[in-house]
């Protein structure tokens, strides 16, 4: 999967091959080794700071449980047991699920996440996502009710259902979609997997390897 | 330089992001019922009083690196200012009013870490219509393996550096939230991308700057502050101070 990080350095690389082109290599080198360095600036490693990350390989395999499903509701309490029970939790609540991964017996699914508002009482975790209400998610669950965060890779497992220009379903991840909303969604969305394609990635993933003709044991 | 040039670095300047400083940070949502992350605009929730200690756990060592990153803060001269905490509390008390810092096996509600390694809780309290920070925790997962500091490019051997995870999770404890999860391209320790990065850069400093810009170092509002206290006044950076000195000393040898 094409991460962010390696989507704006190939830009920016196609900038730079095109505008050589349209110089006519009249460049002198020094031009290019600077054009260069301007990408490198921009190429950053794509290790959370206080985050494990996870490849996508991992995403599929660490889930408990992989499912789409639509927010409906968001409600927070404070912990009934544990060290602090000044702690908020919310509980989200998906209904129209389609589970790609891992079984959900009931018609709805409620993951457990730390934060929320209590009253006048409110608790937050810089950099962890939160999910709103009437929005289609596609979630890479593991150890809900247990884990601080209960999706692989916190931010790194939640993806968003959007729809491209095309009209199409496209995944995108939570964490690469501007918060602050100075990015238009277009841009994010034109080069995004379709929901089908995406699931159809993980579900290949979850499929034993079958040998090659020719390399089955005699 | 001729014209061609000239169009050539204008035409791959405008093709990048914006390099323009872009901190971000927490604001009250338009209904005032919540705080919303990783904003860029609106009016920023702080600390009601802008000189809060902090209490570490973490022992030895990790207790000074902490210690050193808090400075690093406090040097950028704002009127919000860390000093040490000489209260003794643990991270896992949210009620209690006193910033502190430890380690953990479990994060406070005894769930695992997942695939985080540190966590900062923020909690707030909403004083007439208007949200402040009411407490900061720090927990940090135990089971890595971490080093006090070390600088530069991050160990291949997944040794951490407890440094500048903690400058980064101080920064929270400020009101920075991450300025690329807000749209911003930028060179930041608060970036949620790590990196060689291990200082505070132009981009934090930015940040805090205005965050705190036109808040006065007065202590009238008492709402926190007598929980929150635990130092005495200002007797705190004269080892914050020196334990700054010491770390561009190292620096420079």
């Amino acid at each position: 999967m094409l991460n962010r990080d390696s989507a704006k350095l190939s830009l920016i690389m196609n900038s730079h091959l095109s505008l050589r082109l349209a110089a006519r290599k009249r460049l002198k080198v020094s031009w290019r080794g600077a054009m260069a360095a301007v990408a490198l600036l921009l190429c950053t490693s794509a290790h959370g700071l206080s985050v494990v990350s996870r490849s996508f390989d991992e995403l599929v395999q660490r889930a408990d449980l992989v499912l789409v499903g639509t927010v409906t509701d968001v409600h927070s309490e404070f912990a009934a047991g544990g060290l602090d029970q000044n702690t908020i939790f919310s509980y989200v609540n998906f209904n129209d699920l389609q589970v790609v991964k891992g079984k959900v017996t009931a018609e709805a699914y409620v993951l457990r996440v730390p934060g929320g508002v209590m009253g006048r009482f409110a608790q937050d975790y810089p950099g962890i996502p939160a999910f709103q209400t009437g929005q289609r998610y596609l979630v890479f669950i593991r150890g809900n009710q247990h884990d601080f965060f209960p999706v692989v890779g916190i931010s790194q497992g939640v993806f968003r259902i959007l729809s491209n220009a095309q009209g199409q379903q496209v995944v995108v991840r939570d964490d690469h979609i501007d918060h602050a909303g100075r990015r238009a969604l277009t841009t994010l969305t034109q080069d995004a997997p379709t929901l089908d394609s995406f699931i159809q990635d993980i579900r290949t993933r979850l499929t034993p390897a079958v040998p090659a003709a020719g390399n089955s044991p005699p | 330089m001729n014209i061609r040039h000239a169009l050539l670095v204008a035409a791959l300047l405008s093709g990048l992001p914006a390099l323009a400083a872009g901190y971000a940070f927490g604001t009250s949502t338009p209904d005032g019922q919540s705080v919303q992350q990783n904003q860029v605009s609106g009016t920023p929730v702080i600390w009601n009083v802008p000189q809060q200690n902090f209490y570490f756990n973490f022992g030895g060592d990790f207790d000074a690196s902490a210690a050193s990153a808090m400075a690093d803060w406090n040097a950028v001269g704002t009127s919000m200012q860390w000093g040490l905490g000489s209260v003794a509390a643990q991270p896992c008390n949210s009620g209690d009013h006193i910033n502190s810092a430890g380690w953990r096996a479990t994060t406070c509600d005894d769930a695992a870490f997942g695939d985080a390694i540190a966590v900062t809780k923020r909690s707030y309290e909403k004083i007439g219509d208007t949200w402040y920070f009411a407490d900061a925790d720090i927990v940090v997962d135990n089971t890595q393996h971490w080093d006090p500091h070390y600088d530069g490019a991050l160990r291949s051997d997944h040794t951490q550096d407890f440094r500048r995870v903690i400058l980064h999770e101080l920064g929270h404890a400020l009101g920075l939230d991450h300025p690329d999860d807000a749209g911003q391209n930028v060179t930041a320790i608060m970036n949620s991308q790590i990196s060689a990065i291990d200082s505070l850069q132009q981009d934090d400093k930015d940040g805090i700057t205005a965050l705190y810009a036109g808040i006065t170092g007065s202590t009238s509002n008492t709402a926190f502050q007598s929980s929150s206290s635990g130092g005495g006044s200002g007797g705190w950076m004269i080892p914050l101070l020196a334990l700054a000195a010491l770390r561009r000393r190292k620096a420079c040898i």
